[in-house]
């Protein structure tokens, strides 16, 4: 009974041991890997194993990637977590790995009159509701939009102000005040896209202090460099360096040889004037 | 012949809202890719760039038609036109010959312009579709975790380079914050072996098995493609252009509070720095606690506070 007991003990001993082998979660490797939580990516610096990997190149893979894989979960799972209603969610570090842009970082945009007018006063901008209650029609209509509530702006009815001319068109009045209005708004508008973008603009249009930037010379050469009689066939290119978009630059015009096949030319010409004709444009 | 760029004036809301998608961000959007077909293709490469549109749904798009006389490493033009109409930053493009077969180039885009360029040719006998692989694969726009193995890697630039490309490649979601424990569903390896110079790609899917303790047991199933990729030629942007696309905005950066701690209390502490006063013209005509009659006015108070006591 004893070396039966034994025997038996030795066996569970193993399966046991087979158990905590294939639960483990625990990873030895010759160098240390570098993960980098931010952007879930680990980096083995470990050198390939030639033989297993000529053995059985996916094996050897699979068998590499499941513990570099159980090392970024164990990573993973150190760092503090929090609760949102049902899902345990993980605070992941800033990455440490710096990845090129799409692109280039947004400039900041210039403040208007009016952000910096009430940034300096502290005005806060209130959210309004979206339906307003009209008295007259005892509904709930819009703020603004179509079929606002307390719209005044086609008036069956205006009352004349005692000290207005009578002759004069309170109607037309009405609408040329709002086209003022409108085109002071406008005005303001562009004034405030001039001023972003470093245009210093008059009263009445003109332009101040405007100076040529190297973007307007490189422009105007390109001009000057096209608006020969050839076209700018045989002269130099405008130089673009690799930043530069290489779109519209690069087309040359192609000739036809003059002694080439007069099959050739024919069918040309035929294709030219079934285009003319077509009803359907191109 | 100079181009005249007309500024696009959107109509409509939805519009507007789609060119503001497009534009710079301080966090930026997912990486697209744009996959596209050259003049001459076959079946393999055909159904490795479904394979590629499969992997980076839904931030990717595929040009069905096939498209002539593109010659990348000549003249990029053309695709970074593509890629500006579609606003991808990555474009995938097939195509197959006698010199070169099974060949596919990876590029990414800076500004829509090409900043990194890989050709690599396919090994068509290892290599396995999405449909070879019959398992539950992963939900589309999930981020993968990233795994690169060789010593290659760390050592020359190209590869290094390389490296920085997969990660921009297969990334997905930029500057994530939190992620769902739950959530970690593939993971896309790269294996790069230093004699035969063989870049493996494998996908593979996460499961987590009980391990006894709070950390579970990985074990990984194979679902994606299976790619052997040698590197053919590439044409990398140079160290300027490629510095100027990893700047970061200063907007992001955490901003350090100063002169404000936590004792082990659990107060804040604050720390004011005040210049030198001149303690013989401070105003303490308006500081009422110094005034002499406060004291007098103590007297009375106790005062009436007797009275009270002696009624009751």
């Amino acid at each position: 009974m004893n070396s039966n007991d034994l025997v038996k003990n030795i066996l569970k001993h193993d399966i046991d041991e087979q158990d905590r082998i294939l639960k483990s979660t625990e990873v030895i490797k010759p160098c240390p890997v570098d993960i980098d939580l931010g952007n879930l990516l680990v980096w083995d610096s470990n050198i390939i194993d030639q033989q297993a990997y000529k053995a059985n190149r996916d094996e050897y893979i699979k068998n590499t990637m499941r513990d570099n894989m159980q090392l970024f979960v164990n990573a993973l799972w150190q760092v503090p977590i929090e609760r949102h209603d049902n899902t345990i969610v993980a605070k992941l570090p800033e990455s440490k790995t710096i990845v090129p842009r799409e692109k280039p970082v947004p400039k900041p945009k210039p403040l208007t009159k009016w952000q910096k007018f009430a940034q300096s006063k502290g005005i806060v901008k209130q959210k309004k509701s979206k339906f307003v209650w009209d008295e007259t029609k005892k509904e709930w209509g819009r703020r603004f939009g179509y079929k606002k509530a307390n719209d005044d702006s086609k008036p069956w009815l205006i009352e004349v102000p005692t000290n207005a001319d009578p002759n004069e068109d309170q109607f037309a009045k009405r609408l040329s005040a709002k086209k003022e209005r409108v085109a002071k708004n406008e005005f303001q508008r562009l004034k405030n896209i001039a001023h972003a973008n470093k245009v210093n603009v008059r009263n009445d249009g003109a332009l101040i202090n405007k100076k040529s930037s190297a973007n307007d010379m490189k422009k105007a050469l390109a001009t000057a460099k096209y608006s020969d009689a050839s076209m700018g066939q045989f002269s130099e290119r405008a130089t673009v360096d690799e930043e530069r978009q290489t779109r519209g630059f690069s087309k040359r015009r192609k000739y036809e040889s003059n002694l080439g096949s007069l099959k050739n030319e024919k069918n040309k010409q035929l294709k030219i004037f079934d285009q003319m004709n077509s009803s359907t444009t191109k | 012949m100079v181009k005249l760029q007309r500024i696009q004036r959107p109509k409509t809301h939805r519009g507007k809202r789609a060119l503001k998608e497009r534009e710079p961000k301080l966090i930026e959007n997912a990486r697209s890719l744009l996959c596209i077909r050259g003049n001459k293709i076959n079946n393999i490469m055909k159904i490795l760039l479904k394979n590629l549109h499969l992997l980076k749904s839904p931030y990717s798009t595929m040009y069905q038609k096939k498209n002539l006389d593109i010659y990348p490493f000549d003249n990029t033009s053309k695709l970074e036109w593509y890629c500006q109409k579609s606003d991808c930053s990555l474009f995938a493009y097939i195509t197959h010959s006698k010199k070169r077969p099974n060949n596919l180039i990876l590029a990414r885009l800076h500004n829509n312009i090409v900043m990194d360029m890989f050709e690599f040719e396919l090994n068509n006998q290892t290599f396995r579709s999405l449909d070879d692989f019959k398992c539950i694969k992963f939900a589309p726009g999930n981020k993968p975790c990233l795994i690169f193995h060789g010593e290659l890697f760390d050592n020359e630039s190209e590869y290094k380079r390389l490296k920085c490309f997969f990660i921009d490649f297969f990334r997905g979601e930029t500057n994530m914050k939190e992620i769902d424990l739950n959530g970690l569903e593939h993971v896309i390896t790269f294996t790069l072996d230093i004699q035969t110079k063989l870049l493996s790609i494998r996908v593979f899917r996460i499961e987590f098995k009980k391990s006894g303790h709070r950390i579970p047991r990985i074990e990984l199933n194979e679902i994606g493609p299976r790619l052997d990729l040698i590197i053919r030629r590439t044409k990398l942007a140079s160290d300027d252009f490629y510095k100027k696309t990893l700047k970061q905005p200063t907007a992001i950066k955490e901003k350090k509070i100063k002169n404000v701690t936590t004792n082990e209390l659990g107060t804040k502490m604050g720390r004011i720095h005040m210049e030198k006063q001149d303690f013989n013209q401070l105003q303490t005509r308006k500081m009422k606690g110094l005034k002499r009659n406060l004291t007098i006015d103590n007297e009375q108070t106790q005062g009436k506070r007797k009275k009270i006591d002696s009624t009751n």
